[in-house]
C-alpha cells in the first residue's frame, strides 16, 4: 500500500484525526461549550460539565475504542480469521455474566471508585481467562490456536446462557438494567471509574508495539514464525493474556460494545495494508477516533436521552465498511 | 554441520523415524528422498525443531539443537516449508522477504543497512528484484515458491531445510527453482537439506542422497552411487531403470510401466 512514506502520511492523517476528535468531542453535547471559557471561569456550570463529565468520558471512549481496535487486530493475526474479535475468547460474556449477577443479587459496594457492577464484571472476566487457558492447556495439543478458539467459543456460548437464565430469574427492573448494561454506554464513566484503563493501557500498547513484528509472522502461518525465530508460545501467551485484561477493564467500564473491535483493524488493513508496526498504530488511533465520534453522536443525537453507543457504532460501521470491501480489490486485502 | 544420532521420533506412539544417525558436513547438498510416509518431513521438522527431540540426539554446529534461543537457531537455519504455494497474502514481497530478518532485529531498531542489504541480495539471487512492490496474492506459483525462498534466504542461514520446493511447480519452474539453490550452494556455501520426490533433480542437483524407508535410512552416501535400480527397487517396491544421459553425462531414472 505504497512506500514507507505514503504509510507514514496516512498515519500521521489517522493521528490528525483523533487529535481534531479529542479537542471537539469534550465541546459537543447538549450545549456546545467553548473550550476557551472553560479556562477563565474554572469553577462555573460549564467549567464543571465540561472538566468532570465530558473530558472523562470523551478519555473513556477514546481508550476503549483503541484498545478494541488494537486487541481486536492482534486476536485476528494470532488465530488467522477476519472473523475474531476481542471478545472471541468469552471474554465479554464473563463479563456480562459478572455484571448481570451483580444487578440480579442487589449487592452495592465500591471499591477503589468503581461500583459492584463494574468490579463483578472485570471478576468475570478474568474467571472466564482462567478458564479458557485452563481448558486449551488439558488438550496437549494446545499449541494448535484452534484450541483455544474453540474453547472461548464453548465458555462463551455456556456463559451465555447463564445470562438468559439470570435474566428470567429477574424481575422486570432488573432485566432491563441488564438488558441496558449489554447494550454498552459510556454515561455512567467519571475519572474515578477509567482509572484501571488509564493504567492498563499504556504498558498494554507498548507491549503490542514491540510484538508488532510477532504479529506479522503469525498473521502469516504459525510453523513459519517458528521458524523465522519467533518464540510463538511465549508470544502467543502474552497477547492473550493481555488482550484479555485490557478488554475485560474496557467491558467492565462502559459494557460491551461491538463492532468497533472487529471492523476498525479491517478498515486499517483497507488503507495502510498489513504490516503490524503501521496497521498497530492505526488501528489504535481509528478505533479511539471512532468510539469517540460515536459516543458524541450518542450523547447528542436525542439530548437529553441517549442512544445506546452499540447501536450507533454497528450503524454507521456496517455500511461504512461494505463500501470498503467492495471496492477494487477489496476483498483480496482481508483474506489470511 | 548436521549431526544427528540414534534419533527416534514417536508420534502417538507409533515410532515415525527409526534409529536415524547421519552427518552433514558444511557445504553439502542433500536430497531427502523415500516414499511417502518415510518420515522425510517429520525428518526436516525435527532439524529445525519444529518437532521437538527431547535429549542431545541432534546438534547444529557442534551444539546440540535444544540450547538454542529460537531466534538464535534462525540465524543458523532456514526453512522453506511445504505447500507454501499458493498462500495469498496481502503482503507484498519485499515486506514478506523482510520478514526474515526478525532473528537480526529488536522491537525498537529498524532494518539498518545490512538488513536491507540481506534483503536486496536475496532478491537478487533468486532475480525476484523487480517484483519487490507486487503483492504475494498477485504471483505465479513458481514466483511465490521464489519468495518464500527468497525470504529464508533473508536470513542468512548457514543451512536451507526445504520441503519439497518443486512440488506443484511445472519442470522449467523447478530447474529454475534448482538453478537458485545450487548457486546459493555454490556461492554462499550454504548447506541444503531438501525433501523431494523428484529423483532426477535428486541425482542431478544434490551431491549426497538421504533415502528414507519407514523411519529408517536405506542410502545416505554421494548421489552417484543411488542411481542403482536394485536400491530404487526395494526402496519404492517398483521398479525402475538407470539410463545414460545422452548428453550431461549422467545417470537418469525412468519407471518401468505396468
Amino acid at each position: 500500500m505504497g512506500d514507507a512514506g505514503t504509510q507514514f502520511r496516512k498515519v500521521l492523517g489517522l493521528a490528525i484525526l483523533a487529535a481534531a476528535v479529542l479537542v471537539i468531542a469534550p465541546s459537543s453535547g447538549m450545549e456546545w461549550i467553548d473550550p476557551r471559557e472553560v479556562f477563565k471561569d474554572v469553577n462555573g456550570m460549564e467549567a464543571r460539565i465540561y472538566w468532570d463529565l465530558r473530558i472523562p468520558r470523551v478519555l473513556a471512549s477514546f481508550l476503549a475504542g483503541a484498545s478494541l481496535a488494537v486487541c481486536g487486530m492482534a486476536f485476528q493475526a494470532l488465530f488467522r480469521n477476519p472473523l475474531a474479535t476481542p471478545f472471541t475468547l468469552g471474554v465479554s460474556s464473563g463479563a456480562s455474566l459478572g455484571a448481570s449477577l451483580a444487578v440480579w443479587s442487589g449487592i452495592h459496594f465500591s471499591f477503589l471508585g468503581l461500583n459492584s457492577v463494574s468490579l463483578f464484571a472485570f471478576g468475570g472476566a478474568l474467571i472466564v481467562v482462567a478458564l479458557v487457558w485452563f481448558a486449551a492447556s488439558l488438550n496437549r495439543r494446545f499449541k494448535n490456536t484452534y484450541t483455544l478458539l474453540l474453547a472461548g467459543v464453548a465458555v462463551s456460548f455456556f456463559f451465555s446462557s447463564l445470562i438468559l437464565f439470570i435474566q428470567y430469574l429477574s424481575d422486570f427492573t432488573q432485566s432491563y438494567q441488564i438488558l441496558r448494561w449489554l447494550m454498552g454506554g459510556m454515561e455512567t464513566v467519571r475519572f474515578s471509574t477509567l482509572s484501571p484503563l488509564l493504567v492498563l493501557f499504556l504498558p498494554v500498547m507498548i507491549l503490542f508495539a514491540v510484538l508488532a513484528r510477532d504479529l506479522d509472522l503469525l498473521s502469516v502461518d504459525e510453523e513459519l514464525a517458528v521458524s523465522r525465530g519467533v518464540d510463538t508460545a511465549r508470544s502467543k501467551a502474552l497477547v492473550y493474556l493481555c488482550t484479555s485484561v485490557m478488554v475485560g477493564a474496557v467491558v467492565a467500564m462502559c459494557g460491551p460494545i461491538g463492532f468497533v473491535g472487529m471492523m476498525v483493524p479491517h478498515i486499517c488493513r483497507l488503507i495502510v495494508g498489513w504490516n503490524h508496526r503501521i496497521l498497530f498504530p492505526a488501528s489504535l488511533l481509528l478505533g479511539g477516533s471512532f468510539l469517540t465520534i460515536c459516543d458524541t453522536a450518542a450523547r447528542t443525537i436525542i439530548a437529553p436521552a441517549e442512544i445506546p453507543v452499540g447501536i450507533i457504532t454497528a450503524m454507521l460501521g456496517g455500511p461504512f465498511f461494505l463500501w470498503l470491501l467492495f471496492r477494487r480489490n477489496g476483498l483480496k486485502f482481508l483474506q489470511s | 554441520m548436521i549431526k544427528v544420532n540414534n534419533l527416534n521420533f514417536f508420534r502417538e506412539e507409533k515410532p515415525v523415524l527409526r534409529d536415524i544417525t547421519f552427518r552433514i558436513e558444511k557445504g553439502d547438498s542433500v536430497a531427502v528422498v523415500g516414499p511417502n510416509g518415510a518420515g522425510k518431513t517429520t525428518l526436516l521438522k525435527c532439524l529445525c525443531r519444529l518437532l521437538r527431540v527431547g535429549g542431545r540426539k541432534i546438534s547444529i554446529k557442534d551444539r546440540c539443537i535444544n540450547d538454542y534461543r529460537q531466534s538464535e537457531l534462525a540465524e543458523i537455519t532456514g526453512y522453506v516449508p511445504q505447500g507454501s504455494v499458493g498462500h495469498t497474502l496481502p503482503y507484498t514481497v519485499y515486506d514478506f522477504v523482510s520478514m526474515g530478518r526478525y532473528p537480526y532485529l529488536n522491537f525498537l531498531s529498524s532494518m539498518a543497512s545490512e538488513d536491507r542489504q540481506a534483503v536486496e541480495e536475496s532478491l537478487e539471487q533468486t532475480s525476484m528484484s523487480e517484483l519487490r512492490n507486487r503483492y504475494l496474492f498477485e504471483l505465479s506459483g513458481g514466483e511465490q515458491q521464489k519468495v518464500y525462498l527468497a525470504a529464508a534466504l533473508a536470513q542468512s542461514p548457514e543451512i536451507l531445510l526445504l520441503d519439497e520446493p518443486g512440488a506443484h511447480l511445472d519442470p522449467g519452474w523447478n530447474a529454475e527453482i534448482h538453478k537458485v539453490l545450487k548457486k546459493v550452494n555454490r556461492e554462499r556455501k550454504v548447506t541444503l537439506v531438501s525433501v523431494t520426490h523428484d529423483l532426477n533433480t535428486a541425482l542431478a542437483g544434490f551431491n549426497k542422497i538421504l533415502a528414507l524407508k519407514k523411519g529408517s535410512i536405506h542410502y545416505f552416501d554421494k548421489s552417484a552411487g543411488f542411481a542403482d535400480a536394485r536400491i530404487l527397487r526395494d526402496l519404492f517396491n517398483h521398479p525402475f531403470t538407470v539410463l545414460d544421459h545422452p548428453s550431461q553425462g549422467l545417470k537418469i531414472f525412468a519407471e518401468v510401466m505396468k
